[in-house]
């Protein structure tokens, strides 16, 4: 199912919450207006989508998969046909039929800004490489390690704010997730969205290989307390598969195939 | 003629006698850890994800998964090195058998070191604090001094992307040339 020239919804997505989700993210404005002032900012939602469904180097490919883990990105392909890169996007089919719609809008932002990175690094490869640009902290992860994967995701680290913030106004405006603070408690409202946004993001593969994974140093450093650390492991562990996790429930037990 | 064929003859033979022995000792030298144990999944799977990655291996996107991905100082490995002492073609033979036979063999617990566990997965989601690797067997070039090993990790919390790790034999040791990030999770 083509979608839009640069985005391509595979068949597989059809009659799930993703479909729907990728469409608002590409279509609907996420302008951020910093309180108490008229100042706006494009959002990061925006941003991201507007650069990699434009008429860019990058085609992205959305479809579905039996994967581990929740997304994955793959590398950029040249395509003949047109003469452009293909980037595809891979979503579990278990979190698509298992999890929320929230651990699935989620995925989607979080692998497209994967997308994103490699829709830069085509597009303008001068500002993705600067050392003192917009990606600094990305390139000196990378320089550590030589590993994409450990620096990407220390990259998204140091955005989680925003990512959170983008998150929650979407699912409280396009997902009827509630508005009230009282109804996230006992944590805060932006607590909740920004613990579901650390998936993919607080634990990462081992650059080193030596173990499986290694926490995030970024994470690590905004939540010493390991107790803090594995209250927001369990909460985007339950989002993602729709089950308890430690005491810990999803906050809407919704569904992405119940359309 | 009658040479060349001959010469395949042996290097398949060679390769038989020789497969089992440097499969278990490449993933033992992988895995080596004095401290920690590390635990595999009891089943290996293929070398690529799925038949898209073939693609990455094509000519023209070679250069593109072989990096670097940003610009660095780092001293980085040679393509051209790896492409002489790997026929690029003979392994994409292999990595499509096995997607199309729907490839499916256990790990050989008792070729393993004492380090290494080898763990059934029943479990899922996997529970908190659970962790193990996900290895395929590895693709070894006609001389076995080359491997290509496709290594993924799974976690509460997380997983890894696909992983190809490169390996040249130096001195009777493995020794990692380079890793291919397939895709990012």
């Amino acid at each position: 199912m083509d979608w839009d020239e640069q985005i391509i919804i595979d068949p597989s997505l059809t009659d799930t919450c993703a479909a729907q989700i990728i469409k608002d993210f590409i279509l609907e404005d996420f302008t951020e207006y910093i309180p108490n002032t008229d100042i706006s900012v494009h959002g990061l939602v925006n941003t991201t989508f507007d650069a990699i469904s434009g008429n860019g180097p990058v085609n992205v490919i959305y479809k579905a998969g039996n994967i581990s883990g929740n997304g994955r990105t793959s590398t950029a392909t040249r395509n003949p046909s047109t003469n452009k890169w293909d980037v595809t996007v891979t979503l579990s089919s278990n979190l698509v039929n298992n999890g929320t719609k929230l651990a699935v809008a989620k995925t989607i932002f979080h692998e497209s800004i994967h997308a994103y990175l490699r829709y830069m690094q085509k597009a303008k490869p001068i500002d993705f490489n600067s050392p003192t640009g917009d990606y600094a902290d990305m390139i000196a992860a990378y320089a550590d390690y030589n590993d994409l994967n450990y620096a990407q995701h220390v990259y998204m680290a140091n955005l989680i704010k925003l990512v959170a913030a983008q998150l929650e106004v979407y699912a409280t405006t396009y997902l009827d997730y509630p508005s009230s603070e009282s109804s996230y408690s006992p944590h805060t409202k932006s607590f909740y969205f920004e613990a579901v946004s650390w998936s993919g993001i607080g634990l990462i593969a081992d650059p080193n290989n030596i173990q499986p994974f290694i926490t995030n140093p970024i994470f690590t450093n905004n939540y010493p307390s390991l107790t803090d650390r594995n209250i927001i492991l369990n909460i985007f562990t339950s989002e993602n598969t729709g089950q308890i996790s430690n005491g810990q429930n999803p906050l809407i037990n919704n569904s992405c195939i119940e359309l | 003629m009658k040479y060349k064929i001959l010469l395949c003859f042996s290097c398949l033979v060679m390769s038989l006698i020789h497969a089992q022995e440097s499969k278990y000792e490449l993933i033992n030298q992988m895995f080596q850890s004095e401290t920690d144990t590390i635990k595999l999944n009891k089943e290996f799977k293929s070398i690529l994800p799925d038949l898209d990655y073939l693609q990455c291996f094509q000519k023209e996107n070679l250069k593109e998964i072989w990096g670097p991905h940003i610009q660095t100082t780092n001293e980085w490995p040679s393509l051209d090195t790896f492409l002489t002492c790997m026929d690029i073609t003979s392994f994409l033979d292999f990595a499509k058998k096995e997607l199309r036979i729907g490839f499916k063999e256990n790990i050989d617990t008792s070729k393993l070191s004492s380090f290494v566990e080898v763990i059934a997965i029943k479990r899922k989601p996997i529970k908190h604090g659970d962790s193990y690797f996900v290895i395929s067997r590895p693709y070894f070039n006609c001389n076995k001094d080359w491997a290509m090993i496709s290594v993924s990790s799974v976690f509460f919390g997380g997983a890894s992307g696909d992983t190809i790790h490169i390996y040249q034999k130096i001195r009777d040791k493995w020794v990692l040339f380079h890793k291919l990030q397939l895709n990012i999770i």
